[in-house]
């Protein structure tokens, strides 16, 4: 059976998107290209305000581009189009006019492998900072070093802060990226695999830095590792060839799912 | 490739007290070719070169961001590119020709600047400009993407990634890139016969003298060298291959400063 006639049956998730808590950001039946292969369906979904929010899926169902969207990196693809709205609050993120500076700095995003700038560990933290909010040079040091504090990072970092961001472990570059997004200020932050290229040490510290965050900020969280989606989130969004096939609180999803792919899916059995 | 190393490495044991006096000795005159020196024709090669830098490396670099980073793929920047990649290929006498007609020539296009410095500065320039463009645009085309994503994931405009963070990435290849530009005109002397460098200089070259007047007389090392090879005296002979060595002797040093700027760059981003 071809993909494209697979996908056809594979229903959106029907659940009605009234959810108990406050809404950060809501997605709206969107569609989206790379050139003419499409990658996502009609996907809807809404994101819970001071929550952990996961997105589960085998690869390639559109986890990461459906993130991506969410502040719009999926621009710097030339090939990308797409169809549909995502809004935060009164903000229309998907607008023709949306100002993407102003998103990406009210959501900030972790990448994949940790990539920070090749400048000192101290630059990597204020470089968003400076740009955006143009500190004097004490009000910058104490954001650096509240932010640093904030990603767990700062007892490790405090007597070396003007050496390369690049020096540091994985695990310790993964959390300069979080203090480095956090440093802005942003109400939502964005994190692609956060922990797929770290030892499960490294792993279980931006696990329990996620739980912390959650305070202050709203967390969207792409995930291959189904326990870490049950342990850190609490909703959670099954998505499976470029559709959401389910979405619920994640105790729901993960005891008693509605969908049988689902079912199938985070109990191994898929494929 | 082994005699080339050995005439390199050989260079390195010329005493100084006979390299020193060979670059700033004046030339005499026609009868004593071993009290002459190369002093015109080094300055000559220094001025050209530094002329050449300033006029082609900033547009180069500006015209190479334009093309990587802004230009949408449309069918005139695809001109332009294949343009600039053709011109690359061009051979330097044409080069030296459009140096006639545009800086030396007075009337019409021309600026008449005539057979000077500045002209031949600038000829140099336009030609080095195709090797620049090509060589920064790589440059800037092997800067990571996870690079450009993580500067736009904080919020900055294109302008701020290309400047902040692109550019400074791309910078030991744009710098190595310029540099052999610059050690490739230095050795060619095609451009400049046309453009109308003379061989026998006694006095320093004046660079400015095309624009502001004065004597426009110049040459350089490579011109030198192939004046010095016709003459009758096979004493002249000797010192062609004299001025061969300083040449080499130069460009060694010029690609050696590309190597070191270049570990230089790599370790401070690693
Ligand atoms: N830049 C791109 N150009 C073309 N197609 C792309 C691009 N990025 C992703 N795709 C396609 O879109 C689909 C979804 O990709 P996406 O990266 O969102 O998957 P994913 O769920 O994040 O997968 P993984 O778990 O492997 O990261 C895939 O079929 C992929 O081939
Ligand atoms: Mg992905």
């Amino acid at each position: 059976m071809s993909e494209e006639a697979q996908t056809e049956e594979i229903p959106n998730s029907t659940r009605d998107l009234e959810i108990d808590d406050e809404k950060e950001l809501m997605i709206e039946d969107l569609d989206l290209w790379y050139g003419d292969k499409q990658a996502l369906y009609g996907v809807s979904l809404p994101i819970a305000k001071n929550s952990v929010t996961a997105l589960i899926g085998p690869s390639g169902c559109g986890k990461s581009t459906l993130l991506r969207m969410m502040n719009r990196m999926n621009d710097l693809i030339p090939i990308c189009h797409y169809d549909g709205k995502i809004s935060m609050g009164d903000v229309e993120i998907t607008g023709k006019d949306a100002d993407l500076v102003e998103i990406r700095k009210k959501i900030g995003m972790v990448f994949q492998r940790p990539n920070p700038f090749p400048k000192s560990i101290y630059d990597n933290v204020g470089y968003g900072v400076k740009l955006h909010f143009k500190p004097t040079r004490e009000e910058l040091d104490a954001i650096v070093e509240k932010s640093l504090k904030r990603a767990a990072l700062w007892k490790e970092v405090a007597d070396r802060q003007h050496e390369l961001g690049t020096s540091l472990s994985g695990g310790q570059q993964q959390r300069l990226c979080i203090a480095r997004t956090i440093a802005i200020e942003p109400d939502v932050i964005l994190m692609d695999e956060p922990c797929s290229a770290l030892d499960p040490i490294a792993t279980a510290a931006i696990e329990e830095l996620i739980l912390e965050l959650k305070k202050d900020f709203t967390v969207v969280i792409v995930t291959h590792s189904m326990s870490q989606a049950a342990r850190v989130s609490d909703y959670t969004g099954f998505m499976y060839l470029g559709r959401l096939v389910e979405f619920d609180k994640t105790e729901k999803i993960f005891s008693d799912p509605d969908n049988e792919l689902t079912k199938r899916y985070i109990t191994g059995r898929f494929g | 490739m082994w005699s080339s190393m050995l005439l390199v490495t050989s260079t390195l044991f010329i005493p100084l007290e006979i390299y020193i006096p060979f670059l700033t000795e004046r030339y005499q005159d026609i009868f004593s070719p071993y009290s002459s020196g190369i002093r015109a024709a080094f300055y000559g090669t220094i001025w050209v070169m530094l002329i050449a830098m300033i006029s082609s490396v900033p547009i180069s670099v500006g015209a190479a961001i334009y093309l990587e980073e802004y230009a949408k793929p449309t069918k005139t920047t695809k001109l332009i590119q294949a343009l600039v990649t053709n011109l690359a290929g061009v051979p330097s006498i044409v080069f030296g020709m459009f140096g006639l007609a545009i800086f030396v020539k007075q009337g019409g296009i021309g600026w008449g600047l005539g057979p000077s410095i500045l002209a031949a500065g600038l000829t140099m320039g336009v030609m080095a400009m195709p090797i620049i463009v090509l060589a920064s645009q790589e440059a800037l085309r092997s800067v990571p993407r996870s690079l450009r994503e993580s500067a736009y994931g904080v919020g900055c405009t294109q302008w701020q990634v290309t400047k902040d963070h692109v550019l400074p990435s791309a910078m030991p290849g744009i710098m190595t890139g310029s540099i052999l530009a610059m050690s490739r005109i230095m050795g060619e002397a095609a451009p400049l016969v046309v453009v109308g460098a003379t061989a026998m200089i006694v006095f320093d070259p004046e660079p400015l003298a095309g624009l502001l007047g004065g004597n426009v007389n110049f040459t350089v090392i490579p011109i030198q060298i192939y004046f010095w090879t016709s003459e009758p005296d096979p004493a002249w002979h000797a010192m062609a291959a004299a001025a061969s060595i300083s040449l080499i002797a130069l460009l060694v040093a010029m690609n050696s400063i590309a190597i070191v700027l270049r570990q230089h760059f790599r370790r401070r981003l690693n």
